[in-house]
């Protein structure tokens, strides 16, 4: 069973239905850009570590991240949050990541 | 060293620093305290926690270093401590330090150490690195909106720092009445906190660039962590660290035992010639031997934290932590590990404490648990020595280099097997902020190095001086005997069942035993032994010992206990009892289990 635990709540219905076509971050090539829809996570101490940690390092619904580097093998993502912060991330994390992709042309925030 | 488990009205006033990881807190702390802190034990709390009594405008003030923390409502170990150390310790002021670049998300601990009823100042640090990114803060209404002082401070360069320390002193004297309070929880997660009060709680204060400037770090990246380059650069960049530790460090630790060499002849042994014989061998060879052995550990631990504050500080850490990441998961370990097995290749005792970097228990036993395997340089004097003793001088460079190899394999197999077992499997997610790049400043660099050796002196001495009295009754008692007579060579003698399918002498396992207190004393101690000069021991080594059984004691040598300071290390940093006897006895099973397996097979198949 996963659960949104993220603990910054955002009303869930609205989310859902702005987002017609979602896919998981760890899905997103480099240079995409993507906004952050959902964090899904599973119900346990720590599913909550990981959103907490999520948050608290920007990586939160309707915040923009972009992905600047993918490491070798599979490797962790490097991305680039609020414009400031820069995250790794393992791909088996950022599965937990709901996003929806930012096309080229849109301005960036 | 206890600290007043309650005060009602306590003398001191107590001031703990609050702050997410990153955000430059221990600098600020060091800064605080000039690097006079020292580990404390509070009951109940199982971490490190670092605590330092420096005058304040004319005052003793007593300052506490927390552990970095993400939320205060997060569920995580260092959160854990956190909120049971505010819950049972009264505080009369915390400092909450913000990286003033990430303002935005990091405004929620204010927010959220004010629902607890702490009184608290904010210190906005690293504000170089805000003000370059071209972000800037309306001060006095971010203080009208938190409702406590606000400072800007730069805890690296120090700009700010004393108005921000006067502003402490202020709201320390204005609540002077008030007794010091403990957190409020309940209030605090009944306090809903939503993406909008934060942005309540910013609004007006803070000036975003329109547009971002790009950084230098990005540059750098591009070479750093280049699909390409970025892992030659790394391996690259852990050759220049090993080289320095290599070339001045270990030259350094044999600077000290030449004093110590110097002190033991021109001044002890001279000046305790009127004692019997058996108290000038137990004070020259068990306490003097102990701390020579702990002095000789200075230099290299002041050189190894000067590189590791280098690195980390730097932002190095981190990115190679991306870089080597896909190959350690499958181990059970992440980046960071991989910097501390390679660091381990100069000494083991600093890698060990390099692993604090990790921040979840069960991570940081295993990279610890696999550490002692690193060929670390006392283990290669010995293996130098037993290889020419032994083998014919072409094949000398081989058979090294397989030495290398086997503890690289012995470590990861070790990792990747343990890993799976609850105690070490990793819970932490691997969610790690990339720094930007930062020049490491030599105050910072000297204040850290510091305050870690003088850690270490005061942990590990008694630890290594009470090991080398045991193993110097070990092998002086009975009295008058010498080699195998003693009950160490009587336990050498004794243990043959098991040593000899492994193809070790008695002799040798006498040198082991010695080994236990450092590698560096295993040659000495086969003159002992032997009762030979070191170059009549290497011929009878040469003569009695054939290649494999060398092959064999090197393997053993490779894979037990590298050394007392070691096992004091592991049990210092690892706090667990269990933790320590089990490293302990993994390494002495694995030792002599692949000690077993080559020597047996090896004359299986007629070598």
């Amino acid at each position: 069973m996963s659960l949104n635990l993220n603990f910054i709540s955002t009303p869930q219905k609205q989310i859902m239905s702005s987002a017609p076509k979602t896919r998981s971050l760890n899905h997103l090539l480099k240079g995409e850009r993507a906004i952050v829809r959902e964090i899904v996570s599973e119900e346990t101490s720590d599913g909550r570590t990981l959103v907490v940690r999520l948050n608290a390092l920007g990586i939160n619904i309707g915040k923009e991240v972009s992905v600047m580097r993918l490491a070798w093998l599979g490797g962790p993502m490097l991305l680039r949050v609020n414009q400031v912060t820069q995250v790794a991330i393992r791909r088996s994390e950022a599965r937990c990541v709901v996003v929806e992709e930012i096309k080229g042309d849109e301005p960036s925030t | 060293m206890n600290p007043r488990p309650e005060a009602g009205a306590q003398s001191t006033p107590r001031i703990a620093l609050i702050g997410q990881p990153n955000t430059g807190k221990s600098m600020l702390f060091n800064r605080i305290t000039n690097a006079r802190a020292s580990v404390s034990n509070w009951p109940g709390i199982t971490v490190n926690v670092m605590r330092a009594r420096v005058p304040l405008a004319g005052r003793n003030v007593e300052y506490v270093d927390l552990p970095g923390i993400y939320n205060l409502e997060g569920g995580s170990e260092d959160e854990a401590v956190v909120n049971r150390f505010l819950t049972k310790f009264p505080i009369d002021l915390v400092i909450i330090v913000i990286n003033a670049a990430q303002i935005e998300r990091q405004i929620l601990m204010p927010l959220q150490v004010k629902a607890l009823g702490l009184p608290a100042v904010v210190m906005l640090n690293m504000c170089d690195e805000a003000h370059k990114l071209g972000i800037t803060f309306d001060l006095e209404q971010l203080q009208d909106s938190l409702k406590m002082p606000v400072a800007l401070i730069s805890a690296k360069y120090g700009t700010g720092f004393d108005d921000a320390m006067k502003q402490v002193s202020d709201s320390l004297s204005s609540d002077f009445a008030s007794k010091p309070v403990l957190a409020d929880y309940d209030s605090l997660f009944k306090t809903l906190m939503t993406e909008e009060t934060l942005d309540d709680a910013l609004k007006g204060c803070v000036t975003l660039p329109k547009i971002w400037p790009k950084t230098l770090t990005e540059k750098l990246d591009q070479l750093f962590l280049h699909p390409l380059l970025g892992l030659p650069m790394f391996f690259l960049s852990m050759l220049v660290i090993f080289s320095v530790i290599w070339e001045i460090g270990l030259p350094s630790q044999d600077l000290v035992s030449r004093g110590a060499d110097w002190i033991q002849t021109v001044l002890l042994e001279p000046g305790l010639a009127w004692a019997p014989v058996w108290l000038n061998s137990f004070l020259i060879n068990g306490i003097w031997l102990g701390l020579s052995t702990v002095a000789s550990f200075v230099p290299l631990l002041v050189l190894f934290f000067f590189c590791m504050a280098a690195v980390e500080d730097s932002g190095y850490l981190a990115r190679a932590a991306f870089l080597m990441d896909a190959l350690m998961r499958r181990v059970g370990l992440d980046g960071r590990a991989f910097v501390m097995q390679m660091m381990g290749f100069g000494c083991n005792v600093p890698a060990l404490m390099g692993t604090r970097v990790m921040r979840t228990r069960s991570l940081r036993l295993l990279a610890m648990l696999v550490i002692p395997f690193s060929l670390c340089s006392a283990r290669l004097a010995v293996f130098v020595f037993i290889i020419s003793a032994t083998f014919p001088s072409s094949k000398g460079a081989l058979v090294l280099f397989s030495f290398y190899v086997i503890s690289f394999l012995a470590a990861f197999s070790t990792a990747a097997i343990f890993s799976f077992s609850k105690q070490f499997k990793s819970q932490e997610p691997f969610l790690l902020e990339i720094p930007p790049y930062r020049i490491p400043t030599v105050k910072q660099v000297l204040l850290r190095g510091w305050g870690e050796v003088r850690e270490f002196i005061r942990r590990a001495s008694r630890f290594i001086i009470i090991g080398c009295i045991l193993v110097w009754l070990l092998t002086n008692l009975p009295v008058g005997a010498e080699g195998l007579s003693t009950y160490g060579g009587q336990l050498g003698v004794l243990l043959q069942p098991i040593m000899e399918p492994i193809g070790i002498n008695p002799y040798l396992t006498l040198a082991l035993i010695f080994g236990f207190i450092a590698k560096e004393i295993v040659i000495g101690s086969l003159s002992t032994i032997y009762a030979l000069s070191a170059s009549g021991v290497s011929q009878a080594i040469s003569m009695s010992v054939t290649p494999l059984e060398a092959y064999s004691f090197c393997l053993f040598c490779l894979l037990y206990t590298p050394c007392l300071t070691t096992i004091a290390t592991v049990h210092s940093e690892g706090k667990s009892w269990q933790f320590t006897s089990f490293s302990l006895i993994l390494s002495l099973s694995y030792a002599w289990l692949v000690s077993f397996l080559f020597y047996q097979g090896a004359k299986l198949f007629g070598f």
